[in-house]
């Protein structure tokens, strides 16, 4: 007999884990005190790791370039967003730690307020097995000031998702345009975003809903 | 001719400025690029005139001045030809623009006089004193930019709105949705014969180009990829004074964030006078409307 749990996997390039005693990547425990059962756990992941895609600086100055530390960064910042506010809920239907800190005050009311149901997925029925998680390439946009340097980076991606909760499928497309600012320690803020969702409910109820702040 | 040339000039500044500030352009110009289109010259300069919260805080309402000056390379000229005022609330991602004739009356002389050695401040704070609204950003261009500009937006998309064939100005159009380059922007900003209230209906058709120069630009800088690259192309041919790219840039998501299509387009009401034309019945009430949340309610 297997019992399931659920694992919160936001590690990019974490294996899926299939349901069954067999599948390899299952993690198995043994309960010492009771040598002759055994459980299964069946790992459900969310994971999904996000690729640079093409990489464009507008320069309002002289001809600059992003360096591959910029990149890396704004390619971390957009994954931990899709973590905490899109892995995150599928599988528990909550946010994940750290949501509230991915946003500037500049849209942070918003983000965290009156646009939470749109840039987070908090509050669906979590999925009982691995989701299909496909996303695009990131696009990373930059607008560079007269002097050269950065002041704003965009990562423009989208993010399609088809799962199966306990009351039936689930898919979910976001459309994402995440602006990211300099921010302390090394950190980048979003100070504006553009997200569309489209969710088509267990019920086959389709809303899309928009949220855009950060002017 | 030298004087037509003026006005065209200013018209065009106008429109100019009116149509790169609401549509985002505003960003570029705060960039604070001044390189020259091709002569060197800087075509369009941009102030923040005030220390009003929007600067900061965009999501109050604030004022934008779109001035459009008859300087001219070889001529010379600085008369503020083309006064816009344009209320932008951010909230309900609406805006209104107060088209003011150059000709009407301020501290007892046109105020067009309203002009000064500090860019387009003088005559903001002329409109912002007129009308009874603190002018935050005061937009200027001249004529040498103004061609360029449009031509480098790629033109404008514009529903001419009656026939135009004046000479004076070169403007031939038929009426209808049409793309006009800088050149032929800069004929229909100009033309003031075709139409028996002259100068007063060239500025509402000034208004008329900044509203399509706001559509057009938010037709062609669509996502963060054609902001950026708006902001910074534009941002090579104008002069910051006071502002930041990042100010730009914010300035330029609340211009997204305006359906062109609500744009209110109003001409003050005007009329006779010697020397300058007072204001009209209703005038008083029309800028009280305005100046409260930069929202036309009762006109």
């Amino acid at each position: 007999m297997a019992a399931v749990t659920c694992a919160l996997l936001f590690a990019a390039g974490v294996a899926a884990c299939g349901g069954g005693d067999d599948d390899d990547a299952a993690t198995a425990t043994t309960d010492d005190t009771e040598p002759e059962s055994t459980t299964t756990t069946t790992e459900v992941s969310a994971a999904v790791a996000l690729a640079l895609g093409d990489v464009a600086v507008a320069s309002t100055g002289p001809e600059t370039a992003l360096d591959d530390a910029t990149k890396a960064a704004i390619l971390a910042a957009a994954q931990k967003y899709i973590d905490v506010a899109v892995s995150a809920p599928l599988l528990s239907g909550a946010v994940g730690e750290g949501y509230d800190t991915l946003f500037d005050a500049s849209v942070a009311a918003n983000a965290t307020g009156a646009d939470r149901a749109v840039l987070t997925d908090e509050g669906i029925t979590p999925v009982n097995a691995t989701p299909t998680i496909t996303p695009t390439p990131v696009r990373i946009d930059a607008l560079a000031d007269g002097a050269g340097a950065l002041v704003f980076l965009a990562a423009t991606f989208n993010i399609d998702v088809a799962g199966v909760t306990d009351a039936g499928p689930l898919t979910i497309n976001r459309v994402n345009e995440l602006t990211f600012v300099p921010g302390p320690n090394g950190t980048w803020p979003v100070t504006a975003y553009r997200v569309t969702v489209t969710r088509t409910t267990p019920d086959a109820a389709t809303t899309t809903t928009t949220a855009e702040a950060g002017a | 001719m030298i004087a037509i040339r003026r006005i065209a000039i200013g018209f065009t500044a106008a429109l100019l400025v009116g149509a790169l500030a609401l549509g985002g352009l505003v960003a570029a110009w705060f960039a604070g690029v001044r390189i020259p289109l091709a002569s060197g010259t800087t075509y369009m300069q941009i102030q923040q005139i005030a220390s009003a919260d929007a600067a900061g805080s965009p999501s109050g309402t604030f004022f934008i001045a779109l001035i459009g000056t008859d300087f001219r390379p070889g001529v010379g000229g600085h008369r503020p030809d083309a006064l816009h005022l344009v209320g932008v609330n951010p909230t309900t991602n609406t805006a209104t623009m107060l088209n003011v004739p150059r000709d009407t009356c301020w501290r007892g002389g046109k105020i067009n006089r309203a002009t000064g050695e500090d860019g387009p401040r003088d005559p903001a704070n002329a409109l912002g004193e007129l009308i009874g609204v603190p002018v935050t950003y005061a937009i200027s261009v001249d004529f040498a930019g103004f061609t360029g500009i449009v031509d480098g937006m790629g033109g404008v998309q514009i529903n001419v709105p009656i026939a135009m064939n004046d000479h004076n100005s070169g403007a031939v159009f038929s009426p209808g949705e049409q793309r006009i380059n800088g050149g032929q922007a800069l004929a229909l900003s100009r033309d003031r014969h075709d139409f028996p209230r002259g100068d007063i209906t060239r500025s509402e058709n000034q208004g008329l180009v900044i509203i399509a120069g706001l559509r057009t630009l938010q037709a062609e800088a669509k996502g963060a990829m054609g902001e950026f690259k708006t902001l910074a192309t534009l941002g090579r041919h104008a002069r910051l004074d006071g502002l930041s790219v990042q100010d730009a840039y914010r300035l330029a998501r609340i211009a997204q964030g305006i359906d062109p299509a609500t744009v209110r387009n109003v001409t003050i009401p005007v009329g006779g006078g010697s020397g300058c034309l007072g204001l009209g019945g209703g005038a008083g009430a029309l800028f009280a409307d305005f100046a409260d949340d930069a929202t036309l309610q009762t006109h």
